[in-house]
């Protein structure tokens, strides 16, 4: 899980283009949207859906789901280990 | 005043505004469903697909050609006289030629230039590609182009087609329903795109259709989202000056997102304007983008010229939190005014109200300040990484600044840097360029260059409008005045001082050249121009920086 939680971080950093943070300055527990941890907003998480599809082979249809899965990157994690296809 | 000459609507639907108005009056709407390389549905309103060739002019430029000739015919005007200025509304004009490698003709003035040489027209044209409300931003263009005397008659052609980059771009912002839209409904679940050609042409008099007021106002909210309040649409609305017993109907933007209905159904309660009856035409035609201003202003028209209220297609029962008088179905009116209203990414809005022979006079005075001899400007031409670094030096508190594509963040930039120089106030934008936003588009095509390997970016293709850079201006400094971005074939002085001069008629502009061309070439080379400024001080500045 450790390594799967190193390699997301890197990979939400790369596709969001979060310049000067790096994944050790990332909390993974804290949340990823809102004022607190990273501040993502709308098109982050729209660009999430596509991260998840394109490496994970996992297919949100309703963006609605996000707001769970995205709620931090610990929980990305967990939902990507229990379903991930590639 | 500034009236109506002729119109014309060329869709899928029918070739003229006549057949168009029938077909609504009978309830027919080309919607169809439609399948995307992944397998989703979506449905849209098309033309057949033998009709869509690009042999000498393209496919989006033929349909231009098409409705304006008929306009044109009907008005009796000579479109080749000097005084006749051609402004085209699109998003994005010919950009499925980028999937072809052709970037070129995928330029939005480029491709203008060539329909505008159909007509034999000696003037430059002017594209506005500013989002969603570029139909009525041009008409806006038109209406004071006229009334500040650059020309006589204005055709405002209003055009787009739909291409994988634009449905594919559509769908991972989720905003497509796979059903037909369903606009202001409960059940409503997206919108859907539609392509199609309106011809609009005004010109001076006293009999007709008037162009009364036009309003532009920015949420300064975000970039793709509409503002909660449904501020800008409500301050457009706030500006037209509106007597609601004189209004036969709003005319809403009623795309059918779960948002934007919610957004609007706001706006009109603020302004006062809940029980005033109100439809969208999306249910028929879908979204037309850059036409969806021209052709819906020209069905309204017909609409009060017949005493009808068009019904809502798709429309059963009210699904917004504000208890707005949405039609669902033709009824009738004998009142002789009303409005437009659109929204769009980039986080602008539009207003205009019209009347039918209206006895009032609504010309709007054109006054300069001599007293103004001076204005702010900069000129930067960074390469990507110097653009960085000068953000890095100079502003350095808005990581989003990353999250931009190379032209917002040189408008962004170049506009931190001019600010510096300037006294604070509630600054209009209004940009110009060539290229349009074909750095972030030509990023865009690539993420659905391959079938096997197809995630088009939802991320990338926001910043698809050019009109993106002054939302990100508006949202950084809250500025929620007019914002506008036109395209042309070069960096014309003249004809940029002309609409900057008027569109500091309404207020204090940040206005000028902000371009990224397909070789990574950045230029932007802006003013900050006081209200009334005059046209030859602007210009003078603008010569100087443009160099």
């Amino acid at each position: 899980m450790e390594e799967l939680i190193l390699k997301l971080k890197k990979e939400i950093i790369e596709v969001l283009n979060l310049e000067d943070i790096k994944p050790e300055d990332i909390d993974a527990n804290a949340p990823l949207f809102g004022a607190e941890g990273l501040g993502l907003d709308s098109i982050d998480a729209l660009e999430l859906i596509v991260l998840m599809e394109k490496n994970y082979g996992i297919k949100l249809q309703d963006p609605n789901q996000g707001k769970e899965i995205f709620k931090s990157i610990n929980v990305m994690a967990d939902y990507i280990s229990k379903n991930r296809t590639k | 005043m500034v009236i109506k000459l002729a119109d014309n609507i060329y869709s899928p639907l029918g070739a003229t505004t006549w057949e168009n108005y029938q077909a609504v009056m009978a309830g027919k709407s080309a919607l169809h469903q439609y399948t995307l390389p992944d397998g989703s549905l979506y449905t849209a309103s098309l033309f057949p697909e033998e009709e869509r060739r690009d042999d000498g002019y393209t496919f989006f430029e033929q349909l231009c050609i098409a409705s304006a000739s008929d306009a044109i015919a009907r008005a009796g005007i000579d479109a080749a006289s000097q005084r006749v200025q051609f402004i085209l509304s699109t998003t994005k004009g010919n950009v499925h030629l980028l999937a072809k490698g052709e970037s070129e003709r995928a330029l939005l003035g480029t491709s203008a230039a060539v329909i505008c040489r159909h007509f034999g027209n000696p003037n430059p044209p002017i594209v506005v590609s500013n989002a969603c409300i570029s139909g009525l931003s041009a008409q806006i263009v038109a209406m004071r182009s006229i009334e500040a005397g650059l020309c006589d008659t204005a055709i405002v052609i209003g055009c787009d087609v739909q291409s994988e980059f634009i449905i594919s771009g559509f769908q991972c912002l989720h905003a497509l329903s796979p059903d037909p839209c369903r606009p202001f409904d409960k059940d409503r679940c997206g919108l859907n795109l539609g392509e199609a050609a309106a011809t609009i042409i005004y010109g001076k008099g006293k009999e007709g259709w008037v162009a009364e007021a036009g309003a532009m106002c920015n949420d300064a909210n975000h970039i793709s989202g509409p503002s909660r309040t449904g501020e800008g649409s409500y301050r457009c609305l706030q500006a037209l000056d509106i007597d609601k017993e004189q209004l036969a109907f709003v005319s809403v933007h009623g795309t059918s997102t779960l948002y934007n209905d919610e957004m609007e159904s706001i706006a009109i309660d603020r302004a006062g304007l809940a029980e005033v009856p109100m439809f969208s035409l999306k249910g028929i035609y879908g979204h037309t983008m850059g036409a969806a201003g021209v052709l819906e202003t020209i069905l309204s028209m017909q609409a009060v010229e017949h005493g009808i209220v068009f019904g809502t297609r798709g429309y059963h029962e009210l699904g917004v939190s504000r208890q707005v008088n949405i039609c669902a179905y033709h009824c009738s009116t004998n009142k002789h005014s009303f409005v437009k209203l659109l929204s769009g990414f980039g986080g602008c809005n539009a207003a205009m109200k019209f009347s039918y022979n209206t006895s009032i006079d609504h010309t709007n005075t054109i006054t300069y300040d001599p007293s103004i001899g001076t204005i702010s400007s900069i000129r930067i031409s960074p390469t990507a990484d110097e653009l960085v670094e000068l953000y890095r030096t100079n502003i350095g508190d808005y990581p989003k600044f990353f999250k931009m594509d190379p032209l917002s963040r040189l408008g962004f930039v170049a506009t931190e840097l001019l600010l510096k120089q300037c006294s604070k106030a509630d600054y209009g934008i209004l940009l110009f360029n060539r290229s349009s936003s074909l750095a972030d588009d030509i990023a865009f095509q690539v993420t659905i260059k391959d079938r096997s390997n197809w995630f088009p970016s939802p991320a990338l293709f926001v910043y698809t409008l050019p009109n993106i850079v002054t939302g990100e201006i508006a949202i950084r400094n809250h500025f929620q005045t007019e914002t506008n971005f036109m395209v042309l074939d070069a960096p014309r002085a003249n004809i940029m001082a002309a609409q900057i001069a008027i569109a500091a008629q309404y207020g204090p502009q940040i206005a000028g050249w902000c371009d990224v061309d397909a070789n990574g070439n950045y230029l932007a080379a802006l003013v900050a121009v006081p209200q009334h400024t005059a046209k030859e001080t602007i210009e003078q500045e603008l010569n100087k920086i443009l160099k």
